[in-house]
């Protein structure tokens, strides 16, 4: 990521549902690519000296090139990515982020696009709406979230969108139902969803239920690392030993020992950071490798898989 | 640039075609090693690469431009389908664009030129003598369709390719120098499909993970890899459209001309992240060098010999070298004695 | 059996089964080719219909059949395929493999995914054939070297197949030898 890092600054910072921060960023220099809908950029945190680098999406209109915007949920269990940005990440901040990668990008072919977003799942959907609109496209939000916690944008969606907005606050009404949600949308309807595994899986049975097809459902496949047992890592070639603690992933502790892995997105989906395997069993938890490749142990992705038992060695 | 573009040459007919000294030093010689084998090559494409090699920008502008330029035209006059864009990829041919204009005349401020006012902007090719003004991705303010007005003005071919279902679409592009395939055929193939006559490769899952990385690719980060084949005459158009007109060159092959009529046809494909379609930018820049200009260099020449003493029967006929491979080999045995 | 194509554009065609969780099952059939689909279509449980492109021919066909004339299916079907359910599949058999393919491509503008468009292995070996000189497109093609009707060349049928021409790519075979000209060969 060094390679290509781009400097930017926390230009705002606000609280946009009581568990959800907005970061504004601008760049120091010159101006951002533009981007397109459903793109995420790698931002990178360095806590003492720990470094944390998480993905999230962007949120502002891909159209303007002049800032990008995420927005970040506490998330307390989580590895520590989260409650940096919360306490740490002060307005006029300098971080650094990664150029735009997008793994989610709409099916401009489809008919008619449904977006399923539950909590902070909203964002990539912020960045679709200014290009349907200006697209003239056929679509519909589904938005799904707990006012005590999540909801953010509800309001300016709200007028942005009218009858095409669906929102339903489980602190208020009964929870959605997705089977009703998802019925009766015309041939060529593509769903897309960004939320928590729970309501992917919802939708992917009520798809196989009622004979939709797959490949007509998109959702946001990566999440950050997450924390498992602590293992030792034996690289076979440079004879180095790297502990990997619970909350680390193995790219991250391999980084911080000096061992650079080409990588991007950091969760299991892109395929940079493939490393082969010399001994010991993997977890792996990723969605690069086929079944195949995985069952032979030949290789592992570091960025989110981890050790099966207390050491593995890598053949590197 | 270190080599300016020369007067106008020819692809065709009589041949003009020349390398200078310096031409043939930044040649992209794409062997690194004696044995040649598939292999995913992609590598990061960093920008500026070093000084005054072909990698130094986006696009290569050459000697070899305002030939190129000229050959490309005659070429769409005879066959306008050579040139193709689906409805869909209209974003992405302005994304194109953005890259090229904006690249070009940060790399080469002699030549090109780009103001913007918002959304109108005004571009100035000084070689080709283009001025004008349009508004940003309104394609009926270009004087002529978005991708055949900005590839008229690059080298190299360009396809621009659709990304959905974690696959590539070959959804537009301009294709007037090809090393023998055919745009108006493959056109809305998917990665797989339009590579589906490469021999050796499928079978080394070699597509599979090069479509993984691909489609994983980011905006700003562009990747490279080189390819190669050998071409009779310096003819850039040996697409199969034309090849009952450069067929024949195969079998004109003899022990006093090799030297002089076979050419070294290199490739050097590049991907790059189109930002507001998602698209991939594929554009593939030829380079030709005859064999008596690659034994100038005698490192090459004896790799040469070694590539083509080792070249597997398949990818010999594949490459459509059948005809003057064994001559060839004998042909480059002088540069190489001890093997 | 169909063997593993060298050519990896060429379709290869897998067994085909009936999923009972979908909604809506259309058979559609090229005029001769029903009795290859009328298995499937007696296992099918859901709500179902048959469309036949032709005419009536000597196969036993299920009651209430559709006769579609080929000039006309592809204005009829991509109306019909716009107003299907979302939860739908179409069983596809054809004695040409661009049949096949030409009804493939229509559903797809419609709006369906390729998972629910099931193709039957076709009938024939006849193929559709792309000169790739004068982009001319001819029908039946069964055989290799073939005179292209277009440009008179003499093409070498390849397996390269495109799914937007649903067809087959000619290149000229003697073009660098114009006395090299192998003899004929029945394609597979």
């Amino acid at each position: 990521m060094s390679d290509a890092a781009i400097k930017v600054k926390v230009s705002d910072i606000r609280e946009v549902a009581p568990t959800i921060r907005e970061f504004t960023f601008t760049p120091l220099k010159g101006e951002f690519f533009p981007f397109s809908p459903g793109s995420h950029i790698v931002v990178e945190m360095l806590d003492g000296t720990k470094k944390i680098r998480n993905a999230y999406s962007l949120l502002s209109d891909p159209r303007d090139p002049s800032s990008y915007r995420i927005a970040v949920r506490l998330q307390p269990e989580s590895r520590g990515g989260s409650i940096f940005m919360h306490q740490q990440v002060k307005l006029g901040d300098e971080l650094s982020v990664t150029p735009p990668s997008n793994l989610f990008s709409p099916d401009w072919r489809a008919k008619k696009h449904l977006f399923l977003a539950g909590g902070v799942g909203i964002t990539p959907f912020m960045s679709y709406i200014p290009e349907m609109l200006r697209r003239n496209a056929d679509f519909e939000l589904h938005y799904l979230y707990r006012s005590t916690q999540t909801g953010a944008y509800a309001d300016e969606l709200q007028s942005m969108l009218g009858e095409k907005l669906f929102t339903y606050d489980s602190a208020t009404s009964p929870r959605a139902d997705v089977g009703t949600i998802i019925s009766g949308c015309p041939q060529g309807t593509h769903i897309y969803i960004c939320g928590p595994e729970s309501l992917i899986e919802s939708v992917l049975a009520q798809a196989e239920q009622t004979g939709w097809p797959k490949s007509h459902i998109h959702y946001e496949a990566f999440a950050a690392p997450k924390p498992g047992k602590p293992f030792v890592v034996e690289l076979k070639k440079s004879g180095k030993t790297v502990y990997v603690s619970g909350d680390d992933s193995m790219l991250e502790a391999l980084e911080a020992n000096d061992v650079e892995i080409p990588n991007m997105c950091r969760g299991g989906v892109c395929g940079q950071c493939i490393t082969p395997v010399a001994e010991g069993e993997i977890e792996h938890r990723d969605e690069f490798l086929s079944k195949q490749e995985k069952d032979s142990n030949c290789c592992v992705m570091p960025c989110v898989s981890r050790a099966k038992s207390g050491r593995i060695t890598l053949d590197i | 640039m270190r080599v300016a573009p020369k007067p106008i040459q020819t692809f065709r007919d009589d041949f003009t075609y020349t390398n200078s000294d310096d031409a043939i030093k930044r040649f992209p010689f794409p062997f690194p090693e004696d044995e040649y084998m598939y292999s995913v090559n992609i590598e990061p494409h960093a920008l500026p690469g070093p000084e005054g090699t072909v990698y130094e920008h986006l696009f290569d502008i050459d000697e070899h431009y305002l030939s190129e330029m000229a050959e490309r035209k005659i070429v769409l006059e005879e066959n306008p389908q050579r040139c193709l864009a689906m409805p869909h990829m209209d974003l992405a041919c302005w994304d194109f664009i953005d890259r090229a204009m904006t690249t070009m005349s940060q790399d080469y401020p002699e030549y090109f030129s780009l103001q913007k006012d918002g959304d109108l902007w005004t571009w100035e090719n000084r070689l080709l003598g283009i001025h004008d003004t349009f508004t940003f991705g309104d394609s009926d303010t270009l004087p002529q369709p978005a991708l055949e007005y900005m590839g008229c003005q690059v080298q190299g071919d360009i396809a621009i390719l659709d990304q959905r279902e974690n696959d590539l679409f070959l959804d537009a592009g301009i294709v007037t120098c090809p090393a023998d395939w055919s745009l108006a055929f493959d056109a809305g193939m998917s990665f797989s499909e339009w590579h589906g006559p490469v021999p050796l490769a499928h079978e080394a899952g070699i597509f599979e993970r090069a479509l993984k990385y691909l489609t994983a690719i980011p905006v700003g980060r562009p990747v490279r890899r080189l390819n190669w084949t050998l071409t009779i005459n310096a003819r850039m158009d040996t697409s199969p459209e034309t090849y009952p007109n450069w067929g024949t060159d195969r079998d004109s092959i003899t022990p006093e001309n090799i030297g002089a009529k076979v050419y070294l046809r290199v490739e050097l494909q590049v991907l790059d992240r189109m930002p507001r379609s998602n698209g991939l930018l594929f554009s593939i820049r030829t380079y030709l060098i005859s064999m008596n200009d690659l034994v100038t260099n005698p490192e090459w020449a004896k790799r040469m010999h070694r590539i083509m003493k080792t070249l597997p029967p398949e990818l010999v006929e594949y490459k459509g070298l059948s005809r003057y491979h064994p001559m060839l080999i004998k042909w480059l045995k002088q540069f190489d004695l001890e093997n | 059996m169909q063997t593993v194509p060298t050519i990896k554009s060429r379709p290869v065609y897998s067994p085909v089964e009936i999923d009972q969780a979908v909604q809506q099952h259309l058979f559609i059939a090229e005029e001769g080719a029903f009795p290859t689909l009328s298995d499937l279509y007696q296992d099918c449980e859901g709500e179902k219909s048959c469309w036949i492109v032709g005419q009536e021919s000597a196969d036993k066909l299920p009651k209430g059949c559709h006769f579609i004339d080929a000039q006309s299916f592809e204005e009829a079907f991509g109306e019909l395929f716009a107003k299907l359910p979302i939860s739908s599949n179409l069983y596809i058999a054809g004695i040409r493999e661009a049949f096949v393919w030409d009804i493939h491509k229509l559903a797809i503008q419609a709006g369906l995914a390729p998972e629910q468009i099931k193709k039957l292995q076709p009938l024939s070996n006849e193929r559709r054939l792309f000169c790739t000189h004068c982009y001319t497109l001819t029908e039946g093609v069964t055989y290799t070297p073939f005179e292209c009707p277009g440009c008179k060349r003499l093409l070498l049928v390849r397996d390269h197949f495109s799914r937007l021409h649903s067809a087959y790519v000619g290149v000229q075979i003697n073009a660098e030898d114009p006395n090299d000209i192998p003899p004929k060969e029945e394609l597979s």
